[in-house]
């Protein structure tokens, strides 16, 4: 009868075990590092929130004085810029964090970090808004809102869509993305307001276009309700006709 | 003792010296060689060498301290006399009776032996072709002979061959081919998900990625488990073969075409074992030439 050499056996056996085991600790420890990438950039923002809180309310402040509303108009639009590239990054971080976790639907840091990155979101856009009134900025605001990701796997496919446009004509639009999924009273109530009826729903100046829209499509909606640099001659004149 | 050779297979001068040897001990029933290929110019050949060096080199010589071979390469094995009678010589019926001699061998608690220092050329399919007839014999004859020889498997008797070796390799490759159909599968769905990105903007896929690169940031911490799980075979792959040929005395700068494609074989390898399994279970004559 042969030999069964067991101490090779288990030998390869530690081996084995152990490669996995550190594949699976090398993975639980970068998970901890993207949380604390993600959470550190939040902690940013929501100091940075502080700052345009103040600027906001002097402001406002300051608007009665009409000889100093250009400069505070200047300042306000400074700090939102600023602020609106960090949430734009912050968002993309979080969507990476949520294709590398593949259960993100029932992942809690997910879930908390989106909800505080939608709140900071809702608070930006309501000062952009107040500074257009005020300041007479021109400049689009997009809001769009996804969800049902449980049972429509293409659930963020409008997401690709307003990525690529944001990343050609950045400076001229912002766009703010929601999680209908998280529960949110504050989205909630976004969604009621501009009636959004179904998702994906993209809201630009305060009209709802719901249903999955390509490029052309939502180049179209923008040049209706703005003159950005992607439109043609002929969407210009379309939209200075209606 | 009785050695058989390939038509087409060329012996060093000093082979049979340096094998003689290994009949010494009695247990030993056969005694195999490196098999190398004769001038490698093409590049499948380049990869088969690399294939060679690996599977009928460096892994015959570490499974033969395991007493765990399976197989007596046709390109040139010496066998015992008295085994070959004991074992009334070769299935005829089996397209790779050089394997299956060698279950029989292992079930009759006969030995076989590796000399890593003695080697023999051989000359190896230099198109698709050819390469698919020999591996479809190959591969469809290995299932064949597994069927036949099934009791190998757990079975004590045997020792590390069976206890270890077939159910570890053979499970392995199950295994290693259920997840290449996996990964085909989530490849597809990838390429499909992003036929429908792309056709959002009008495939505008230089544009897209000209954006991508001059606003993404390069993250390391966004990698998944799943990228460090497939990545590591490869690795380890590459590290393995590496020190094998190292330590055969091969020039890693004339195999380097070799070794690269080598390290992506396994996706020729896995299609031909999913191609024989359905030629086995169908039931389909399988010739040994085409």
């Amino acid at each position: 009868m042969a030999r069964v050499d067991l101490k090779t056996i288990i030998q390869a056996a530690i081996l084995t075990l152990a490669i996995f085991v550190s594949i699976y600790f090398l993975n639980t420890i970068m998970e901890g590092k993207r949380e604390k990438t993600i959470t550190s950039r939040m902690d940013e923002i929501i100091s940075d929130f502080g700052e345009i809180e103040t600027t906001y309310y002097l402001m406002e402040y300051m608007q009665e004085k009409r000889e100093l509303r250009n400069n505070t108009c200047q300042v306000m639009r400074k700090e939102l810029e600023y602020l609106e590239g960090k949430l734009w990054k912050l968002d993309m971080k979080i969507r990476d964090y949520r294709q590398v976790t593949k259960d993100f639907m029932n992942d809690e840091f997910y879930i908390r970090e989106k909800a505080h990155l939608n709140r900071r979101e809702i608070i930006h856009f309501t000062m952009l808004e107040r500074m257009k009134e005020k300041c007479n900025y021109r400049h689009l605001i997009i809001l769009y809102f996804y969800g049902e990701c449980d049972v429509n796997k293409q659930c963020d496919d409008q997401g690709f869509v307003l990525t690529y446009i944001n990343q050609q004509i950045d400076p001229e639009i912002s766009i703010f993305s929601f999680d209908m999924d998280l529960g949110l009273s504050s989205v909630n109530a976004l969604a009621e307001i501009y009636n959004v009826t179904e998702l994906p729903c993209i809201v630009v100046e305060g009209k709802a276009y719901c249903g999955m829209h390509n490029r052309a499509e939502i180049t179209d909606i923008l040049c209706r309700h703005g003159n950005v640099s992607i439109c043609s001659g002929e969407q210009i004149i379309n939209a200075e006709s209606t | 003792m009785i050695a058989t050779i390939d038509a087409d297979t060329v012996i060093e001068g000093d082979t049979l010296e340096k094998v003689c040897g290994y009949f010494r001990e009695e247990d030993i029933g056969a005694v195999i060689v490196r098999v190398r290929v004769k001038n490698p110019s093409n590049w499948l050949e380049k990869i088969i060498e690399m294939e060679y060096n690996m599977g009928l080199g460096f892994y015959l010589k570490l499974l033969s301290f395991l007493n765990c071979l399976y197989l007596t390469p046709g390109q040139f094995s010496i066998y015992r006399k008295r085994v070959l009678e004991d074992l009334d010589g070769f299935d005829v019926n089996n397209i790779v009776e050089d394997t299956e001699i060698a279950y029989r061998m292992q079930k009759k608690g006969y030995r076989i032996a590796c000399c890593l220092s003695a080697y023999v050329y051989t000359k190896v399919p230099n198109n698709v072709r050819s390469f698919y007839y020999q591996r479809r014999r190959w591969y469809s004859g290995t299932i064949q002979t597994i069927l036949k020889h099934r009791d190998v498997f757990f079975n004590r008797e045997l020792g590390n061959f069976g206890m270890f070796f077939m159910p570890v390799n053979y499970g392995g490759i199950i295994i290693g081919t259920l997840l290449f159909l996996s990964t085909i599968y989530l490849t597809a769905q990838t390429v499909y998900d992003y036929i429908i990105y792309y056709s959002l903007i009008n495939f505008d896929i230089i544009g897209s990625t000209v954006n991508i690169i001059q606003t993404a940031e390069i993250d390391p911490l966004m990698i998944s488990i799943f990228y460090f799980l497939g990545i590591s075979p490869f690795i380890m792959n590459a590290l393995i073969n590496f020190y094998a040929l190292r330590k055969m005395g091969e020039s890693f700068r004339e195999s380097f075409f070799g070794f690269i494609c080598f390290l992506f074989f396994f996706i020729p390898y896995n299609t031909l074992w999913i191609i024989c399994a359905y030629v086995v279970v169908r039931n389909k004559q399988i010739k040994w030439r085409e």
